[in-house]
């Protein structure tokens, strides 16, 4: 695996490409097997509703549910969230990590070494294609619909070719800039761009702004759907446009200084002197420098920005869509033993338990999962030295964990808070009826799981790398998550599901507030803080 | 001179891996003390050790009579060290960098901080991820200056910085040795050891092997002696003398190459009841000295004339 740059890469992506593909190959044959007669019934009837994020076609028809749920927004957009990161530290990664020099003093040309990183990302696409296709043709055969290779094979392609895109475009940005986050972070946010493109194309009548959306040209082509005309061309400009990236990015590589961006912003060398006593005014002025709790928020403050923006998003859009999605929905569960089953029973006729079910069953879990990522900063700060030269300074280590971790929970109370007051304005301008104390107790019992999680992430930060905590951490809040949502579908035992904080969490929108879970997960937060601190306090500390 | 630093049977192990074992060692305050070894024989683990950043397995140690482990926020009050490699925060400014320490530090003077910028010529305006290895050390060497502490722990200090840098930062430390403060530096350089530092200690394999001052350390070493004479020479004039490893025939029958521990008044008595005339002493570098202590021991046990 080491004897080419191609074959060296290939072997990097090779986790990612077999769980991205696995994933999708399986996420493929769940939405078959589940597109029943009933499921497309209801979702044809609420699909008028969801014209921003799909076309309503075939609807009633397996492939055309499975098309308009997962194909057209859902899957390339996961897929393509991999292929930025991996479009962005392609070079750019590699550059800021100090590799790409040692690679480029070996007598390869610029040009060999990027076209071979090219090759193993399109070859890891290619792979994750093929699952996919099985993932598809699975599907079909399990689910008795007629199995058509050809097609499946077609729809694969046509995801990595939007992968493909993105990837590039991620590709071409680290190009000019100097790190892979703000490259992918660009990236990411033009992919948000075109999918609001996208959606406002479909929604506004005489609107010509789709025009600038990738996803309007992979869209032009459905190979799932034997009776949709797929436009060839379309697919040919998103390869050509890839590809145009793709060149563009070799030549810059091959062209710019390795380690500097395309273009480098010239300082004034004449008032040197000015400059330097300005830099250093303005860091006395800058607030964030002042604590280590200030830094912390200020550092996470834009990551913790738009998680708390997705959350209020989603709160804000179940809600205006309660309305017209409510009494569909209901009817369905009515007729649905096994989907009554996987809403718990719930009465989603009522605005409560229709939020408890559609707001207040994913949101924690996207809390949770927020939480999580600003907690392994920890670790990651831990493990790359980034602590040393804090912890020469005067302040205890206890104070400075603390101080972290008062900046978490300040997040995340102001993630559950907005989460309410979105809920609170979007139901008032929505005209609904709703019990705004409860909505607050279950947008607060928000907090305990999060900070459960955070502390776990802190006790265990120091003792296991950071890749272990994650892969525990993730595998937790997966399984638990799937432990509350199918116990019923799968009965678990009960000791099993009272493992999940997610079922300690409840519904508290319809029930109340749970006083018992919400003290025990606090106590029980507190007592993994205690252990984080006692655990830094003798911990020896990574070097830099 | 009052014991500023105090280390006592300190030992550090990782596991299976060594440390540091048993060192033990004291640094007077106002000293400029030398910490000399080759990479990994443990000079960084006993820095980190002293400013509590690492839990010691066994032994203790003291800077200002407080304890580097159960008092390291105390310690900390005292102490500017500079880490042999430090990473923080890569998308921080320079000037962000000092004003985020100053303030977790809390009383350092600010116009101070702009003549140390300025002495160093360090840019503090580009992010910690565009600066070169010695921008970062000059970044590395404000923080720890710019609180005008009484004891530095310095690790490798002008590792990375040009020669003009290294000759200010020579001048950095003999102000603050003037000014009666403690310097604790490690290094591998070793006329940089030899300029700056009263006495040194060296390290091998974890464990001290030498503490000396730096002129007492240079004497240990063997003399290499070319005496001249009148008329054809003989060994067997100075084979018996108290001191002389080894004596062979020089370039001409007429001269003898001698190897002498310790003192020459003897052998310069024989010499001068032979005729002698000229002698050629060559003077010991410290690091001479520094490679005699890192030869393998077996090695280094062999008289130099057998090897």
């Amino acid at each position: 695996m080491f004897r080419t740059i191609w074959s060296k890469s290939l072997r990097e992506y090779r986790i990612p490409m077999l769980c991205w593909g696995y994933g999708l190959a399986l996420l493929m044959v769940t939405a078959f097997t589940s597109a029943t007669p009933l499921i497309l019934k209801t979702y044809a009837s609420v699909a008028p509703s969801l014209r921003f994020l799909f076309d309503p076609v075939a609807l009633l028809t397996p492939q055309g549910y499975v098309t308009a749920r997962y194909l057209e927004v859902l899957v390339p957009i996961l897929l393509s969230i991999w292929t930025i990161l991996a479009g962005a530290r392609m070079v750019r990664g590699e550059e800021e990590r100090g590799i790409m020099d040692v690679l480029l003093a070996t007598p390869q040309p610029r040009t060999r070494v990027m076209l071979e990183k090219l090759l193993a990302l399109l070859t890891a696409l290619l792979v994750v294609a093929l699952l996919v296709t099985l993932g598809i043709v699975g599907g079909e055969y399990t689910s008795g619909t007629a199995v058509d290779f050809g097609r499946a094979s077609l729809t694969a392609l046509n995801i990595i070719l939007l992968a493909f895109f993105f990837s590039m475009l991620a590709l071409l940005i680290s190009q000019f800039t100097l790190s892979r986050t703000t490259a992918a972070g660009t990236a990411s946010g033009l992919m948000i761009l075109a999918f609001a493109f996208d959606g406002i194309g479909r929604t506004v009548s005489g609107s010509w702004v789709q025009y600038f959306s990738p996803f309007y040209y992979y869209n032009l082509n459905r190979p799932l759907l034997a009776s949709f005309n797929d436009t060839p061309v379309a697919a040919l400009l998103l390869l050509g446009l890839g590809l145009l990236f793709a060149a563009s990015s070799i030549a810059l590589f091959a062209w710019r200084d390795s380690g500097r961006p395309v273009f480098t912003w010239q300082r004034r060398q004449s008032d040197g002197k000015q400059e330097v006593e300005h830099s250093l005014q303005q860091a006395q002025r800058d607030i964030s420098v002042r604590a280590v709790s200030l830094r912390a928020l200020r550092s996470q403050g834009w990551s913790a920005f738009w998680w708390t923006l997705g959350a209020m998003a989603w709160c804000g859009l179940v809600v205006l869509l309660l309305p017209s999605m409510q009494a569909p929905l209901a009817r369905a569960l009515a007729q649905s033993p096994a989907l009554a089953k996987l809403f718990s029973g719930s009465d989603i006729a009522t605005n409560a338990g229709f939020l408890g079910e559609l707001v207040f069953a994913f949101v924690p879990a996207l809390v949770v999962i927020f939480a999580m990522t600003l907690a392994l900063t920890w670790s990651s700060d831990l493990e790359n030295g980034r602590l040393e030269l804090l912890l020469s300074t005067p302040r205890s280590r206890s104070r400075m964990l603390l101080e972290r971790f008062g900046a978490i929970s300040l997040f995340l109370l102001l993630t559950a808070g907005l989460s309410w007051l979105t809920i609170l304005l979007a139901a008032l301008s929505a005209n609904l009826s709703l019990d705004q104390g409860r909505v607050m107790a279950a947008s607060l019992s928000m907090l305990p799981p999060a900070l459960l999680i955070t502390s776990l992430t802190y006790a265990l930060a120091g003792r296991l790398r950071y890749a272990v905590i994650l892969g525990i951490l993730t595998a937790y809040i997966a399984l638990a998550f799937l432990a509350t949502f199918l116990q019923d579908l799968l009965n678990l035992p009960n000791w099993v599901v009272s493992l999940s904080i997610f079922h300690l969490y409840g519904n508290p929108v319809t029930s109340g507030m749970d006083w018992g879970a919400f003290l025990g997960m606090t106590a029980v937060t507190l007592i993994l803080l205690i252990a984080s601190l006692l655990q830094f306090r003798t911990a020896d500390i990574e070097r830099g | 001179m009052a014991t500023i630093m105090q280390t006592d049977r300190l030992t550090k192990s990782y596991g299976r891996s060594r440390g540091i074992v048993d060192v033990s060692f004291e640094i007077q305050e106002g000293e400029v003390f030398g910490f000399l070894g080759p990479n990994g024989a443990g000079k960084t683990t006993t820095m980190r050790t002293l400013m509590g950043l690492l839990r010691a397995s066994s032994g203790s140690a003291t800077i200002g009579g407080l304890d580097c482990w159960q008092q390291s926020t105390e310690v900390k009050k005292l102490v500017g060290y500079l880490p042999g490699e430090f990473t923080i925060d890569p998308g921080l400014r320079g000037s962000q960098i000092i004003e985020y320490l100053s303030n977790l530090r809390g009383g350092v003077d600010q116009k101070f901080v702009r003549e140390l910028v300025e002495r160093l010529g360090f840019d503090p305006r580009k992010k910690f991820r565009e600066y070169s290895r010695g921008n970062k050390q000059k970044l590395g060497l404000v923080q720890a200056f710019m609180h005008k502490p009484r004891f530095f722990i310095l690790d490798e200090p002008t590792s990375g910085l040009d020669p003009l840098n290294q000759q200010e930062f020579y001048k950095m430390v003999a102000e603050v040795h003037a000014e009666g403060r403690t310097v604790f530096l490690s290094s591998h350089i070793l006329p940089e050891i030899e300029h700056t530092c009263d006495r040194v200690a060296i390290i091998r394999e974890g464990r001290l092997v030498k503490i000396d001052h730096v002129s007492s350390l240079k004497d240990i070493h063997q003399h290499d002696i070319e005496i001249g004479f009148a008329g054809p020479a003989s060994v067997a004039w100075f084979q018996n003398v108290a001191g002389v490893t080894s004596v062979t025939q020089g370039t001409s029958e007429q001269s003898l190459l001698l190897q002498v521990q310790g003192a020459l008044t003897e052998i310069i008595q024989i010499a001068g009841q032979h005729s002698a005339t000229s002698i050629d002493t060559h003077e010991p570098s410290l690091e001479e000295v520094f490679l005699r202590f890192y030869e393998p021991e077996q090695v280094a046990a062999t008289p130099a004339g057998e090897r």
